[in-house]
């Protein structure tokens, strides 16, 4: 992989783990009472994840400090709708987080904020969807984008909620499998995703075979963790379905290299 | 658009000498591993039995002279965030205002030809401009003048479809409906074939 592009794995990554971290945040208190401790840590999390996302497309740059004229051609450019989708997500992400700490209702607002997330989300794949890459124009780009999302918002949730002491036992336990099985949702279509992409692109199966075993293992863990009393599964099992984004994420960028 | 410009090659002239490569360069001053014109070299072919124990070799090579080619549809174009690409309404001519550029690179990931390259020193992206300047002083193109064979010729694409015929669509360069390019070569005699049998 081009060293150039790491800012981009780190971007693409944390933008839709910021976004799976917002839908949790809108959903969670739908699901449970005494949700509102964990929706600030989300929130805070994500916030600070779209900042560093935000430094990290920067990085990017040649010319740094003409960044905003990237917003100069929304009419035919999807780098530039990703830009004004990714900067108004930030920004209400943050506005959001201090609503939540003020103790202010944002509820309601959580769900303008997950759909501009959703878009942000979107423009990115399409972004690179409308290169000339063939590893990047196929439906894989989005599904594995959307499908990060749900991954790393569970992997985020899950050991939020083990060691959140505001929620009572049961209720813990009824989010916690929420997250499990929106984390699987997320880890069966990334997979699914990755073996028509890899099949596609006839590459080793070694490649293929890692990301398998840190994804699996990962959800095998964290659900392992969600009815186990063992208190470190969850956490193993978050850091492995992390690594197993950052690998896939990092194989999508190598694959395509000029 | 008054008069859409563009390059010709004959491919059955060019020698591969990379000549065209670095009269660009020097013209433009361009950087290490930047190349506005660059020159493929295509080789392809197979190997077959005479059934008499012996291998026989069918394989061919050749070399593709190219730069930027002013598309009727540039992609370079329609995803630049900035505006700084930009073709011409006079001549049909794609550049880059590096006043504008901010180095993105998503151009480079659009074009299928690789025209647009980016330049770490600089910050930005650059690209062949067919020479505006040397054809503002009534000269012709860097590559053109350069070209010991003189394979490259320049000038309305609808004067070099009369001068030369031509076709962009060979084995080894991109589907010309991607972006409806305004080059066009004279194919070399194994232009068409498959590279891989």
């Amino acid at each position: 992989m081009n060293r150039d592009d790491l800012p981009l794995v780190a971007f693409t990554l944390l933008v839709q783990l910021a976004l799976g971290a917002v839908a949790l945040a809108a959903m969670a208190p739908l699901r449970v009472p005494g949700a509102a401790g964990l929706v600030i840590t989300l929130l805070g999390v994500a916030a600070a994840a779209l900042v560093v996302a935000s430094a990290c497309s920067l990085l990017h740059l040649g010319v740094k400090a003409g960044a905003l004229r990237a917003l100069r051609n929304l009419r035919t450019s999807w780098l530039s709708r990703e830009v004004l989708f990714t900067g108004l997500f930030t920004a209400l992400t943050l506005a959001a987080a201090a609503g939540a700490l003020a103790r202010l209702p944002v509820a309601d607002f959580l769900w303008l904020v997950t759909l501009t997330g959703f878009a942000a989300v979107f423009t990115m794949s399409r972004l690179y969807q409308e290169t000339i890459h063939p590893a990047w124009t196929t439906l894989y780009t989005p599904v594995s984008f959307f499908a990060a999302a749900l991954t790393l918002g569970a992997a985020l949730g899950a050991p939020l909620v083990q060691t959140s002491g505001a929620l009572a036992p049961g209720a813990a336990a009824l989010l916690l499998r929420d997250i499990v099985l929106t984390g699987a949702a997320g880890v069966t279509a990334g997979l699914a995703a990755t073996a028509v992409y890899a099949g596609d692109l006839q590459e080793g199966h070694l490649p293929l075979a890692a990301r398998l075993l840190l994804t699996l293992g990962g959800l095998g863990l964290l659900t392992a963790g969600w009815y186990g009393p063992l208190p470190w599964l969850t956490p193993a099992g978050s850091f492995l379905l992390a690594a197993g984004e950052l690998f896939g994420r990092v194989r999508f960028f190598a694959q395509g290299a000029a | 658009m008054a008069t859409q410009l563009g390059f010709h090659v004959d491919m059955r002239k060019c020698t591969g000498c990379r000549t065209c490569s670095i009269a660009c360069k020097d013209k433009n001053d361009l950087a290490p591993g930047q190349l506005f014109r660059r020159v493929l070299e295509i080789e392809g072919g197979s190997y077959g039995e005479t059934g008499a124990g012996a291998v026989v070799p069918h394989v061919f090579a050749y070399y593709i002279s190219i730069a930027c080619n002013h598309c009727d549809q540039p992609r370079c174009v329609a995803n630049c965030p900035t505006g700084a690409l930009a073709k011409s309404p006079a001549d049909g001519v794609v550049s880059i205002d590096q006043a504008v550029c901010i180095g993105c690179r998503y151009c480079t990931w659009s074009c299928p030809y690789g025209a647009p390259q980016y330049n770490p020193a600089a910050g930005r992206t650059n690209k062949c401009d067919l020479c505006a300047g040397l054809r503002a002083a009534g000269e012709e193109p860097a590559c053109v003048t350069a070209c010991p064979m003189r394979a490259i010729d320049w000038g309305p694409v609808s004067e070099l479809r009369d001068r030369h015929g031509g076709t962009m669509a060979l084995a080894a360069l991109p589907d010309p409906g991607l972006t409806q390019p305004n080059g066009s070569y004279t194919p070399h005699r194994d232009a068409g074939r498959r590279l891989r049998p």
